[in-house]
């Protein structure tokens, strides 16, 4: 149980990091990919039914985080000054814990400083292919379940995407 | 379904991603390969593609860095041991219920 729930937090940390960028918001989508995991893994019949699930998961937690991230203020509040409380008075802002961002120097000797930049170059909707069909190792048709797409677009994309990452990282 | 691989670059290219997924058979592979030994421009391709998949693969297989595993574990032990503690209450009630259930039908 214990290296299942892992596997569903490792796989959502990725996620999160390499298709939507977050590195400040992996560990959040991580915990949301932990209790959903725990909710549903009596269900679970088929690993691939389970991967599919997981990964849609995970892609759902992403794209909550970036609509949140839409509708934050237009001002930013002075961490001195404090938060107003509505009577008048200002209560304390609550800070990020600096502890849970992984750095940067952690994350590219985990990754590889050129395969984070030249992933970063690539469209998003190719970006999700690329990781779920070479890194996750899941198949055209587990890649097409999870992005609602084809099976054909899921071939082109990664054929275009390919191409993209080459060029990127020999400087074609 | 059969594809046309006329033997020329264009074409050649347009089949590559299905080649290195070993999705072509072997007339279809072998019409590729041999257009390899000639063209070196397409050999190039088919041998940074094959490079750019591997670091990707690999990179997919890289666990995690130390501090995040950490902080994964810690939170997978904290919610298990949280949801112990219902359990066992609700077996606790159970149990009692069992031996209520038990001392009245001994009794009748």
């Amino acid at each position: 149980m214990e290296e299942l729930l892992l596997r569903a937090q490792e796989a959502a940390f990725r996620f999160s990091f390499l298709v939507c960028g977050h590195t400040q918001d992996a560990e959040d989508v991580m915990q949301d990919a932990l209790l959903k995991t725990y909710r549903y893994v009596g269900r679970i019949r088929e690993p691939e039914a389970f991967r599919t699930w997981l990964y849609r998961t995970v892609r759902n937690a992403c794209l909550m985080k970036r609509r949140r991230r839409v509708d934050e203020p237009a001002h930013m509040v002075s961490i001195e000054q404090g938060m107003p409380t509505g009577d008048g008075g200002y209560a304390a802002v609550d800070l990020e814990d600096p502890a849970k961002a992984p750095d940067e120097a952690a994350m590219n000797a985990w990754l590889g400083e050129r395969l984070r930049a030249a992933l970063r170059v690539l469209p998003p909707s190719y970006r999700i292919i690329v990781f779920l069909r070479e890194m996750e190792g899941l198949s055209t048709r587990e890649v097409a379940r999870v992005t609602g797409i084809s099976e054909a677009n899921v071939k082109t994309r990664l054929h275009r995407a390919r191409g993209i990452l080459r060029e990127q990282l020999e400087g074609a | 379904m059969r594809r046309a691989i006329d033997g020329g670059c264009g074409a050649m290219l347009a089949h590559i991603s299905a080649y290195l997924d070993g999705e072509l058979d072997a007339a279809e592979c072998s019409t590729i390969e041999r257009h390899c030994r000639t063209c070196p421009r397409c050999a190039a391709v088919v041998d940074g593609l094959r490079r750019t998949i591997g670091l990707c693969r690999n990179a997919g297989k890289a666990p995690l860095p130390d501090p995040v595993r950490r902080r994964a574990r810690q939170s997978i032990r904290r919610l298990l041991a949280a949801e112990a503690i219902p359990r066992k209450a609700d077996g606790a009630t159970a149990r009692r219920s069992r031996r209520r259930r038990g001392r009245r039908g001994g009794r009748s």
